[in-house]
């Protein structure tokens, strides 16, 4: 079961704490959108072996949704985030590059 | 045939003798046997019948990998099927049944299927009985329930209570053998939380049996001292009867502890599911023997070696009068020492 710590109340928390969100950095694309944008929005995800950065919300806490990079294969976590922000801040960028040289996750590197 | 011995057995106290009943048969038993050894005790090899031909079966092992021998344990509402013989602790008034028979353990109806074997292939049931139609309700289905199952399912409502628990080390050990009390030892002494489990009601495993010297006492000693010494600090938790469950991510586990399966007299919750986090887990817990396998390793009376070894040297029970040993490791020179 996975540890991860709110950015918003710094709690240190277990998995059954949290409620799993998917993926992170997703931009909508509703109603009058083409076609294609919209599958897009709703159906292409990253789903990696290594590297994700993921939406997660402190459901039995504060009730705020963050962000958090996490290794899906050995389960790492490499930092939480807030989630109003576009993409993943320096120190969590430095994090991942230090641990995965070479990461990359859709346009993220 | 299978005797207790006039001597030995390091866990059983001769002095303390108990009764429990096998088939509804009083037999007698010593205090720290286990329901197989004082059962091997009684010359009762045979304590089941396989699952699909009922075959006879027979006691395997001597600990937690037993597969042989299951056994409907307790009345009404602590009844429970499918408890391992090897793991139940015998206590006066234990009231077992053997598994998958029917009239008796000894002569079986069941056992016919094992005449039809070579008719009775994987998938055979379910291509089987779909003609003709109505036969399925009232004839295939009533019949084939009767026979699925090993053991009954209980049907009063269960009358103990069970407890969850939360714990957090910086160490946990799973095992109490000589490596486990190092390892806590070692851990404790700098500074760590630490949590010892084993899951025997004794602590140092076979060290004792293997013999040999360490830090000059005899190994038996040397595991008393370091038990003492970890009972003495303040930073360590040591339970018996208590089961490294399982080992997931960040450092959770589960433990299983059970707190009066060996004594129902006691008061409180019968079993204790601890949900550890730690932040190091160190299992340390040992090796079960693998089985030779030769046609007709499955009929009652053959076992592991190592189990033969641990049925004498710890219960002071022998599984035979005439015996052949056949081993792949150093348990033989146990053996051979006999």
């Amino acid at each position: 079961m996975l540890i991860l710590e709110c950015p918003y109340c710094g709690v240190k928390g277990e998995e059954t704490e949290f409620h799993a969100g998917g993926e992170a950095h997703l931009k909508r694309f509703g109603p009058g959108s083409s076609d294609e944008d919209f599958e897009t929005y709703l159906f292409m995800r990253e789903n990696p072996k290594g590297v994700h950065l993921e939406r997660w919300r402190h459901a039995n806490g504060c009730g705020k949704w963050f962000h958090a990079a996490r290794c899906t294969m050995t389960l790492e976590v490499f930092g939480t985030y807030s989630a109003q922000t576009l993409e993943p801040p320096k120190e969590i960028k430095d994090i991942l590059t230090a641990k995965r040289p070479g990461w990359s996750w859709r346009n993220f590197k | 045939m299978s005797t207790r011995l006039t001597h030995g057995g390091r866990r059983i106290d001769r002095s303390k003798p108990v009764t429990f009943s096998f088939n509804g048969k009083s037999l007698k038993g010593f205090q720290g046997d286990t329901l197989a050894s004082a059962l091997l005790a009684n010359d009762q090899m045979m304590m089941g019948r396989s699952f699909k031909y009922h075959r006879p079966r027979g006691v395997v092992a001597s600990g937690a990998e037993e597969p042989n021998a299951l056994m409907n344990m307790g009345e009404g509402g602590k009844f429970e099927p499918n408890q391992r013989a090897t793991t139940t602790e015998v206590f006066d008034g234990l009231a077992a049944k053997s598994q998958n028979h029917w009239p008796n353990l000894e002569f079986d109806i069941g056992v016919i299927n094992n005449s039809f074997a070579r008719f009775l292939p994987a998938g055979f049931y379910y291509k089987t009985f779909l003609f003709p139609r109505f036969a399925w309700k009232h004839i295939y289905e009533p019949f084939i329930r009767q026979s699925a199952g090993l053991g009954q399912a209980p049907k009063a409502r269960d009358a103990d209570t069970y407890e969850h628990f939360y714990f957090f080390a910086d160490v946990a050990v799973i095992g109490g053998g000589l490596a486990g009390l190092q390892a806590a030892k070692t851990a404790a002494l700098s500074g760590a939380k630490v949590l010892l489990m084993e899951q025997d009601p004794f602590w140092g495993g076979r060290a004792a049996v293997d013999g040999g010297e360490l830090d000059g006492a005899p190994a038996a000693e040397y595991v008393a001292r370091l038990v003492a010494e970890l009972e003495a600090m303040e930073n360590v938790t040591l339970r018996t009867r208590m089961m490294g469950a399982g080992v997931y991510d960040h450092g959770y586990l589960l433990g299983y502890e059970r707190l009066r399966d060996h004594a129902p007299e006691l008061e409180g919750p019968r079993h204790r599911l601890w949900k550890i986090r730690a932040s190091q887990i160190i299992t340390a817990s040992g090796a079960i023997e693998r089985p030779l396998s030769f046609a007709g390793n499955d009929i009652p009376g053959v076992m592991l070696a190592g189990a033969l070894r641990d049925y004498i040297a710890d219960y002071g029970v022998s599984a035979g009068d005439r015996v052949v040993v056949v081993t792949n490791n150093a348990i033989l020179s146990f053996c051979l020492g006999l």
